[in-house]
């Protein structure tokens, strides 16, 4: 067995291979020391190897064990081993042993979705850690548990989770269709998987909701949809999803009623003003000043007296300078993460105003439309409305203000067709058909 | 790729029809205020006056700079048109919140200036009018020591965001295109000067549909406020017990009723509410209906006063004519009825005083 797999594997230097003998019976075993738990192989195999000297004792413990298994198709084998099992021959028969090295053992906390007061425990890159930490917080009989395998190299493990009486079976249907469809070589991440999913590359909003937070995947499994977990990503993907789901966050259903429903309203005030802000900024300066009072226009002509480009080329100046901002401080190390804040948004941000380079009032459109867009919950969806409020600068270039009414109208048009797996994206209230089955399935409970 | 390349010769094709209206903030000149009057030459009949306000970076006491620019022309479009070359940015009428017109305009024709009002689409109906005396350009010349922004002591005066007068009648632009086309009701018009250091608004000049015809005092002002558009934050006084008593109005009512005789009585009954606002002599709360009896009879006495004089004049401000037409489904013959007995009309008002409190506790 040992020269055949070593053949199979190009004789790599990590696999160790040996024979023990313990004067009655004598094994073969092979495994990738990296890739297995060494303190289970030792508990497991090698201490009931060493002191179990009959060989029924030992042919017991070969049944009854429950991670122990026959390995008898030898093609199979060098798979087994790449996913962490131990390979052991005994007596001319191959089994193997499940001991894959656990690198996460305990939940991960929360990095990006944060709450003050909800749960801190995040999803780990372990696809296994994950499903019971879904588990404990979903706790009903009716979750089905999925497992499909995708990614011709990686073949990295993809979960479904969903409660067999609550999905709805036509949002099922299509994603089993299309995660057959998917064809990647390597899946990485769930963005990834996202991308596959969502059919058209050319969607400017997201149809699936990406989250690290074990309690909304919860939350949204009670409520019919389908959660889906990768192995070695710390995301889960819930669908299908409307546009209300990304304005949602978790704290909205743990703090204080008034004060989380004003949050929300506060939140979609500040999608807007992200979207339209540097827009509206172009129309109202170069097309139509008559919409503000008196005295603002003046204090704006007063700002802009001493700026030598129009008003366009400084609203690309200024959310060309902010977006480089955040761009680096993601990329930069968090140590030295805060010098690049300080150098742009407080020295840059007071002198090219000094300069002349800008107006002091485009650098508060800068600062409100970055801050804005900082207060939605989800990511994925901060990045479209930040791409989408370009798609408004540029209409207000030619348009002014009847542009941006326009386009803005248009926006809400394209939301109210994008679906989400056949779900209306920009439906008020839960679709019907999601609502019926809904309906349905606590009857049962209760029947 | 051809997609794009399609999109991106669609936007810069309309670059060049967007561009007659792509202006800067700061190329334009804002116009605040404009005033126009006749001259009474047979050239040259219209003096254009326009303050325009300068953008400063510095707000403060004394640093509202304006600039003011005046032409005489044949018509007031021309006139405009020719001041365009007088100032080095582009003409914006869109902050314009105030329209002047100078005694003399007044006193000939009002057609001509609301036909340029009318069909400038730059030109806010939210316009305040006024009548300046004793020229739109010696008012718009004065410069109130006050005044921070060019333009803001207008504002302020006329807008109910500033002070808030009894005397100061306010009139929009919108509501004088109605009034100067409506049946039974004619326009009317506030009269500014300036008292060289702020602007004195307490007049009403009365049109009817092409010039004016009476000029109400300030006393009189003040009562076809209350009377006519209920105006609150007022004031009535009366003589009592030979010192004056001063009643402060803290809501008004008013409710018109015009019988369908030969000759038409207007029935015009108020409801006034307030409180003593100033009395030299010891006000008890027995006395108060006693104080309310007199208030009513000289409120009544003045304002039936008050009406007759407006209707001596031939304008119908308070809009009778209209309420006879609304009220009785008038056709063609109604309103010639109306217009032939109008100067024999009689005014019948009635009013209810209550005075919620002395104004003192005891």
């Amino acid at each position: 067995m040992i020269e055949q797999i070593r053949k199979e594997l190009q004789d790599p230097s990590d696999l160790y291979t040996n024979v023990l003998d313990n004067g009655t019976l004598r094994m073969e075993l092979c495994f990738f020391p990296y890739l297995c738990d060494q303190g289970l192989i030792n508990t497991e195999l090698i201490e009931p190897f060493t002191y179990r000297f009959h060989p029924d004792a030992f042919n017991r413990f070969l049944v009854s064990h429950p991670c122990l298994d026959k390995a008898e198709d030898p093609k199979g084998w060098t798979n087994l081993l790449l996913k962490g099992a131990l390979l052991f021959k005994l007596e001319g028969t191959v089994y193997r042993l499940e001991v894959p090295r656990k690198l996460h053992d305990k939940p991960d906390s929360v990095q990006i979705e944060n709450t003050l007061q909800g749960p801190q425990s995040a999803l780990t890159e372990d696809v296994d850690m994950n499903i019971s930490l879904v588990r404990v917080r979903y706790n009903e009989p009716t979750l089905s548990v999925e497992r499909h395998v995708l990614g011709e190299a990686s073949k990295s493990r993809v979960v479904l989770l969903y409660d067999v009486e609550r999905v709805n079976r036509e949002v099922l249907e299509l994603v089993n269709e299309r995660l057959a469809q998917v064809k990647v070589n390597m899946l990485r991440a769930t963005g990834q998987l996202m991308k596959e999913l969502s059919g058209k590359r050319h969607k400017l909003f997201p149809i699936i909701l990406q989250t690290e937070r074990p309690d909304r995947i919860a939350t949204m499994i009670e409520r019919g949809k389908v959660a889906m977990l990768l192995d070695g990503s710390r995301f889960g993907l819930i669908l299908p999803v409307r546009l209300f789901d990304f304005m949602h966050a978790m704290d909205d259903d743990y703090e204080f009623h008034w004060m989380s429903k004003f949050l929300l309203i506060l939140r979609y005030v500040a999608m807007t003003l992200t979207i339209t802000l540097p827009a509206l900024y172009i129309a109202i300066v170069s097309y139509n000043p008559e919409v503000l009072r008196v005295q603002l226009t003046l204090s704006i002509a007063g700002s802009r007296v001493v700026v030598p480009y129009p008003s366009f080329i400084e609203v690309f100046i200024m959310l060309f300078m902010i977006e480089a901002l955040i761009e680096a401080s993601l990329r930069l190390p968090r140590s030295i993460g805060s010098t690049a804040t300080t150098v742009g948004g407080l020295i840059l941000g007071q002198s090219i105003q000094q300069a002349g380079l800008v107006s002091s009032i485009m650098i508060i459109v800068t600062s409100v439309v970055a801050i804005s867009n900082f207060v939605i919950p989800n990511n994925g969806f901060g990045y479209s409305i930040r791409f989408v409020k370009y798609v408004f600068v540029v209409i207000s270039i030619f348009y002014g203000l009847l542009g941006v009414v326009v386009l803005f109208f248009s926006l809400v048009v394209y939301w109210c067709n994008l679906r989400s797996f056949g779900q209306p994206y920009l439906s008020f209230f839960r679709p019907r058909e999601e609502a019926s089955v809904h309906r349905a399935g606590n009857g049962a409970n209760e029947g | 790729m051809k997609k794009v390349a399609f999109l991106l010769l669609a936007l810069s094709c309309c670059a060049f029809l967007g561009s007659c209206g792509f202006k800067d903030i700061d190329k334009r000149f804002f116009v605040v205020a404009m005033g126009i009057d006749y001259t009474g030459k047979t050239e040259t009949p219209y003096l254009v006056t326009l303050r325009l306000a300068i953008p400063a970076t510095k707000i403060g006491e004394g640093l509202a700079e304006s600039q003011v620019e005046q032409l005489e022309a044949p018509s007031i479009a021309e006139a405009v048109r020719n001041l365009k070359s007088h100032v080095d940015k582009e003409l914006d009428f869109g902050q314009c919140r105030v329209f002047l017109f100078g005694q003399s305009l007044i006193k000939h024709s009002m057609e001509e200036p609301l036909s340029w009002l009318g069909r400038r689409r730059d030109i806010q109906l939210i316009s305040y009018l006024a009548t300046a005396e004793p020229s739109a350009n010696k008012v718009l010349k004065a410069n109130p020591t006050t005044e921070r922004i060019a333009g803001n002591a207008f504002f302020l005066t006329f807008g109910k965001e500033g002070t808030i007068s009894p005397y100061t009648v306010t009139e929009y632009l919108f509501d004088s295109f109605r009034r100067f086309k409506e049946k039974g009701l004619d326009p009317y018009l506030p009269t500014i000067r300036f008292d060289g250091n702020s602007y004195v608004v307490e007049h009403l000049a009365l049109l009817n549909k092409t010039k004016q015809q009476l000029m109400l005092n300030r006393r009189e002002t003040l009562l076809f406020n209350l009377s006519a558009n209920a105006f609150a934050k007022s004031g009535i006084a009366v003589n009592y017990e030979g010192k004056r008593l001063v009643l402060y109005i803290s809501k008004v009512s008013k409710q018109v009723r015009i019988t369908k005789d030969n000759v038409p009585t207007v029935h015009l009954r108020l409801k006034i509410q307030g409180m003593v606002e100033q009395t030299a002599v010891t006000l008890m709360n027995r006395n108060i209906p006693q104080v309310e009896k007199l208030l009513e009879n000289h409120f009544n006495a003045n304002t039936e006063r008050l009406l007759a004089k407006i209707r001596d004049a031939g304008v119908d401000p308070y809009g009778f004519g209209l309420h006879y037409l609304a009220q009785y489904f008038g056709d063609e013959q109604d309103w010639k009825h109306w217009r032939e007995v109008y100067p024999q009309v009689k005014f019948d008002v009635t009013s209810r005083v209550v005075i919620d409190s002395t104004g003192l506790i005891r």
